[in-house]
């Protein structure tokens, strides 16, 4: 009695395709009764349960039961997979050459990938230590600083038992570091609290990590640091003299890992420092970072840090969505990916970079292995003979599929061999240019493992498909000459070659409007000249000398112009709070020049005057800039009085342009700047503005001038303004070279494959082109036949190409305040280059082709 | 003759148990019954296909019946060479065991 419920259909089907064991076994009937039964004596979803369960595991036994072959047979597979590799030759190399290259980027991105995730994570707190950052909002001027007052610290640790512990950390930019006859200038020199050590698990070589920042006055180096000022002496006890003042070294360190947030070759302790014992809670900022209890829910914590602001820094003021002061906690994991605050120790990476370069990984894989399904199936024809015959004789199915899976595997076993090999090779420089330690060491098991399981997953991945193909096909189609030319399989055929041109061509939008935005970027109204501008470093120990080297240099013919302030466009501006009106405050980035500032680098006064020597008073003026007075909303700003928190009461004498003095992913914030010669901040720059021609000479004119007036031993160090200013973009430079690059290895990825298409949609063809041409049809008009199927395939990849590529090309450029617009044009190209790398690519063998001897293709009969 | 595995016992004893009416689907309910154990058909199929080759076992088609839809259940006998390699089991359990007191045996487990 036939059961009246089926068993559930996807498990019959997948039974079905099992291969009956002697083809003796009524498997589906077998399981039809059990199944039936089950359903009258407990029900259909103990029955479903108990049906799926069968499958699966009937499906793991046949599998046992088949390549549980003897060796004999796997070693005769291995025989003529290597037979056949050398046999078609040219077909091999194209499918090893997509592969190694997709191998390669697959690996070496999915490296990057694990070491950008990683950062900081080697601490043992890891998972504990947060960052306190600033977030602020007064009206329109938006505060999001990495920095905090240095005695958020002390009083957290006070107040808060949760707080487990925390650390103060700051930064120097460039000091003089001495130790007897060698002194250099270090950019890595920082400060922090005893409990740095505690916080962080960076290993100490020497010294103690409870009390080796205890005493004031004391210093950690790093290893290296030590040869460079000690040689091979022990350190430790020695002094190094920085900025004048002496250092006791207590402890050396290991260098830091590439994968942390920040660098230091130099830890001073922060007891040296007055500011770190602060109780201002308007100045002195630092970074702090704070361990909190394990498994404590940290964004409940930044109740607790809204208690301070109000407690502490604005005490009894709410904070409203216009206007608000908060602290809140930033998971220290997350810093490398996520932040992007002002005060960073050091610029940081994007999460979308991680997934933009995953993706492309991917898809670069994906594309070698489309190459390899396409070429191996449509070269059907080819085997057609050598599968018949083999049927005929008496392979099973599953052995020529096996067959072809080793052929498959060996291919890519090959190819990951040298794809290994082209990474080893490759990786130094990688490193280099990317600034990491990335590293594939095969010495190691566990990658052992992964590769292997890798190498595995590709064969079956691009091996089976084509395995089940080839193996099906009956031997009287095949001998006919019939091959595979399927509905199904033309399908797949043409969409795996649009897959490939779709991908090239976003790509290539991608590259071609990434280079525009960044050459926008560089080239847009910075609102001052950067160029010829040379930068000299270190005035600050010039001294009173300063002026007579300023009226030296001026006497010389090739210098235009120059000033000395404390700060130059695209360096640190020292933001601080700013009453405007009583109870009403802005945070201005301040830097302090003197009066020839504006001139030297052509900005733009709108209001007012600048600071000059005539009006003595002008020690206490200030000029802001047009963003700071929409902030202020005088309408009479000139003669007005601003108190800069810390520092005393200004008048502003002049509105200068908005001009972007930090890079312009931002957009200007308020500034301001200060006469220099109130001496608030030291002067450490001198920009000079030189005429163009005999640059070298200028320099050298400037360096004895340096050298005659500077006290001796100040190092020399000077930059052009524009290189400067232009590192700020570096990262954004560099992803758009490694994306110009993996774009390309698309391309010629895809070229590849279509290479190894045409010559054989071109083979195939040779009777149909001997035909033709015998009957009359000249050489351009076969050509254009045989090209015509070609293009056909970009045309139609740009249907889905366009669309995409410029929502998600629209989607980055959010990124920018100032961006371009994506015209049609860059359309127009990438489509354009993308049929042009067809035509490259089929159009060698077209044109063979249709030279050939029509006597010759005949001949195939 | 090489010896039967325990399984491969199983499946003879639980075939010839079933007199003519073993089909995969009667031994697979026997052999459960057995041991109590769930038996994949998979496994089974390839028990039974092993004891074949090695001609232990015969198979046979049925007469076609409605339920199958007009083929034949595949019914299984034990060959003479496979009631040997039965008996010669028993009598290797048998002797085996045969100087073993089970009780004795009991005892000597560790005390709790």
């Amino acid at each position: 009695m036939r059961s009246p419920l089926p068993p559930p259909k996807i498990a019959v089907w997948i039974l079905k395709r099992i291969p009956d064991i002697n083809n003796e076994f009524d498997m589906m009937d077998d399981f039809r009764e059990t199944y039936s039964r089950i359903v009258t004596e407990e029900g259909k979803i103990e029955a479903n349960i108990w049906y799926w369960n069968q499958v699966f595991l009937t499906l793991f036994e046949s599998v046992t039961y088949y390549t549980s072959g003897s060796t004999a047979m796997f070693k005769n597979y291995l025989k003529i997979a290597f037979r056949n590799l050398l046999r078609y030759k040219g077909y091999s190399f194209i499918n090893i050459t997509g592969l190694v290259i997709g191998i390669t980027c697959f690996i070496l991105i999915q490296l990057w990938i694990n070491d950008e995730l990683s950062y900081d994570k080697y601490h043992e707190k890891s998972g504990q230590i947060y960052r306190i950052a600033t977030d602020s909002k007064l009206r329109t001027t938006v505060i999001a600083s990495a920095s905090t007052p240095s005695i958020v610290s002390k009083t957290l640790m006070d107040d808060y038992p949760v707080v487990l512990d925390a650390a103060r950390v700051r930064s120097f930019s460039n000091l003089l570091v001495a130790q007897g006859e060698k002194s250099f200038l270090e950019s890595r020199v920082f400060a922090a609290d005893n409990s740095f050590f505690n916080v962080f698990s960076f290993d100490l070589i020497e010294g103690s990590r409870d009390d080796v920042l205890k005493e004031p006055n004391s210093i950690v180096i790093t290893q290296g640091m030590a040869e460079k000022y000690f040689g091979n002496e022990a350190p430790v006890g020695k002094i190094l003299s920085i900025q004048d003042t002496d250092y006791k070294v207590t402890g050396i360190i290991e260098e830091m890992p590439s994968n942390s947030h920040f660098h230091a070759d130099f830890i001073i302790s922060g007891s040296s420092f007055a500011f770190f014992s602060s109780d201002n809670w308007w100045t002195s900022y630092v970074k702090t970072y704070i361990v909190l209890e394990k498994g404590y829910p940290y964004k409940e914590f930044n109740a607790a840090l809204d208690e301070l602001v109000w407690k502490y820094r604005n005490p009894g003021r709410v904070n409203t969505e216009d206007r608000y002061w908060k602290w809140y906690l930033q998971p220290l994991t997350d810093i490398h990916l996520n932040s992007h605050l002002s005060a960073e120790f050091e610029p940081n990476s994007n999460q979308a970079y991680v997934y933009l370069f995953s993706v492309i990984s991917f898809i670069i894989l994906l594309l070698a292995c489309f190459n390899f399904i396409n070429l191996t199936t449509a070269r059907t024809s080819f085997r057609a003979k050598e599968i018949s015959v083999r049927k005929v004789v008496g392979s099973h199915r599953t052995q020529l599929m096996n067959q072809f899976l080793s052929e498959a595997s060996l291919v890519c076993a090959v190819s990951a061999i040298i794809a290994f090999a082209l990474i080893k090779a490759v990786l130094p420089f990688f490193n280099n240019c990317l600034g990491k330690q990335l590293s594939l060491s095969l010495s190691d098991p566990m990658i052992l493992l992964y590769s292997s399981g890798f190498v595995l997953a590709l064969s079956l991945f691009s091996g089976g498909y084509p395995a089940v193909i080839l193996s099906s096909l009956k031997p009287t189609v095949l001998l006919k000459g019939n091959s595979y030319s399927g509905r199904n399989n033309v399908l797949l055929r043409n969409g795996l070659v649009l897959f490939q041109f779709s991908i090239s061509i976003i790509l290539i939008i991608g590259v071609i409007v990434v280079e525009r935005q960044l050459n926008f970027i560089n080239n847009t109204q910075l609102g001052f000249d950067k160029e010829q501008v040379v930068i000299v470093r270190n005035a600050n120990y010039l001294d009173n000398r300063l002026d007579v080297f300023k009226e030296e240099l001026l006497k010389n013919s090739s210098i235009i112009k120059l000033t000395a302030s404390s700060t130059v466009p695209g360096r640190y501006y020292d933001g601080r709070g700013v009453n405007y009106e009583p109870g009403k405050e802005i945070l201005l980035d301040l830097g302090s020049t003197d009066e020839n500032f504006l001139k030297t680098l052509n900005i733009g006064l709108k209001e007012g005057r600048y600071f000059s020597k005539e009006f003595p008073a002008d020690t206490a003026a200030i000029v802001i800039n047009e963003t700071a007075l929409r902030l202020t909303g005088w309408e009479d700003p000139l003669g007005r009085l601003m108190e800069v928190k810390g520092m005393g009461m200004y008048k502003v004498i002049g509105i200068v342009k908005d001009h972007h003095y930090e890079s312009k992913h931002q957009k200007i914030w308020p500034m301001a700047l200060l006469n220099i010669h109130q001496n608030v901040y030291p002067v450490r720059y001198i920009a000079i503005k030189i005429k163009t021609d005999n640059i070298t000479g200028t320099l050298q004119m400037i360096e004895e001038t340096w050298k005659n007036i500077a006290p001796p031993g100040t190092p020399y160090q000077y930059t052009f303004l524009d290189e400067d200013y232009s590192r700020l973009y570096r990262s954004e430079e560099q992803t758009s070279e490694i994306f110009s690059l993996f774009s390309i290895l698309a391309l010629v990825i895809g070229s590849l494959g279509l290479f190894g298409l045409a010559s054989f949609v071109v083979e195939k063809k040779t009777k149909e082109v001997g035909i033709r041409k015998s009957v009359g049809a000249n050489e351009t008009n076969i050509v254009y036949i045989l090209m015509k199927q070609f293009i056909i395939w970009p045309v139609t990849a740009v249907i889905f190409a366009w669309p995409l590529g410029w929502i998600l090309m629209d989607q980055w450029l959010q990124n920018f305040e100032y961006r371009i617009s994506i015209g049609f044009d860059i359309f127009f190209l990438s489509g354009l280059a993308a049929v042009l790398t067809a035509v490259f690519s089929v159009i060698i063998q077209s044109l063979k082709a249709a030279y050939k001897n029509p006597v010759d293709s005949l001949r195939y009969e | 003759m090489n010896q039967l595995t325990l399984n491969e016992e199983i499946l003879l004893l639980a075939i010839w148990k079933l007199k003519y009416n073993a089909y995969p689907v009667s031994i697979r309910d026997e052999v459960m019954k057995m041991t109590n154990r769930n038996l994949v058909y998979g496994t089974l199929y390839r028990s039974l296909d092993y004891v074949q080759k090695k001609g232990y076992v015969v198979s046979k088609r049925g007469e076609p019946t409605a339920e199958r839809g007009g083929k034949g259940k595949l019914f299984f006998k034990l060959t003479d060479s496979g009631i040997t390699a039965l008996l010669k089991a028993r009598e290797l359990h048998q002797s085996i065991w045969d100087d073993i007191n089970t009780v004795s045996l009991e005892n000597s487990k560790a005390k709790s």
